[in-house]
């Protein structure tokens, strides 16, 4: 049965990385290319009314991913690369173990790349994730 | 379809080191890679100093990175001529020119360069890094 296989190129380090060095996406694989999110819950809202706290916006970010997921029958474990953009670099701990909490006890971990930018698209959002998720078939 | 780069306008081919886009199968094997900045591939987290010292040289922290992506390449029987997109982020975009040099030396020789994005950012993970590059790679099944 064709699986996402999370690669490690040192095993023994494994531990110390909260992302994968990379994934392996089997042929046929079906793809789900999910547009970043910040914390603004859903469609338009100006209202103004966002957590600054970041481990906060980063629930909200999460939250509104795992929608999107689930309304196509996937999961985080389905998650096989993250952008992640933060517009203060020193959130980046709070940002790796919220997500980590999305795991629970999975051993998986998306591959991963961190960027620090001047400003997203909602006024005082401080993270943006953008997503890509895999299906392996067959 | 076959892996290979696509000329929107053949007759200007050579003018640019990047193909306008580059074609793959889904029937083809794909690798995605994270980010990787000039420290070592495998760095504690949370970040511990001793790990992030980095020389301000943006050539040999070009250098670095790509030597990282050949590591993790190689590790799955892969080669530079297997690498279908680039993303590249610099902090000083002056440094564009000098960053595609190094590339141009990890793909000397293969007649291959993939599609590739560049943008300026305003930080990277690690204190002093200049430059950070994410690599997504295909490879035929068959």
């Amino acid at each position: 049965m064709a699986e996402l296989e999370l690669i490690e190129v040192d095993e023994s380090k494994a531990y110390m990385l909260p992302y994968a060095p990379a994934i392996k996406i089997p042929p046929g694989s079906e793809y789900l290319f999910l547009s970043g999110a910040t914390e603004l819950q859903t469609g338009r809202d100006d209202s103004g009314d966002y957590p600054d706290d970041i481990r906060e916006q980063t629930l909200r970010v999460l939250q509104r991913h795992t929608v999107v997921l689930q309304a196509n029958g996937l999961d985080w474990n389905n998650v096989i690369h993250v952008y992640e953009f933060l517009t203060d670099m020193r959130d980046a701990n709070i940002v790796h173990a919220t997500m980590g909490e999305f795991y629970g006890d999975s051993t998986w971990k998306p591959a991963n790349t961190l960027i620090g930018v001047n400003a997203l698209s909602t006024p005082g959002a401080r993270f943006e994730l953008d997503v890509i998720a895999a299906k392996a078939i067959g | 379809m076959p892996i290979a780069q696509i000329h929107s306008q053949p007759e200007r081919h050579g003018e640019f080191q990047h193909p306008p886009a580059i074609s793959v199968d889904s029937n083809d094997v794909f690798f995605w890679m994270s980010g990787a900045t000039a420290i070592p591939l495998y760095h504690m987290h949370p970040h511990i100093d001793e790990e992030c010292v980095l020389p301000d040289d943006i050539r040999e922290q070009a250098r670095r990175i790509l030597t990282t992506f050949d590591e993790v390449l190689t590790f799955n029987g892969l080669g530079w001529r297997d690498v279908v997109k680039f993303s590249t982020f610099l902090t000083d975009m002056r440094e564009y020119d000098a960053v595609q040099e190094v590339i141009a030396e990890f793909f000397a020789g293969t007649g291959w360069a993939p599609a590739s994005t560049t943008v300026g950012i305003n930080a990277l993970s690690a204190p002093g890094a200049r430059m950070e590059i994410d690599v997504v790679a295909a490879k035929s099944a068959n």
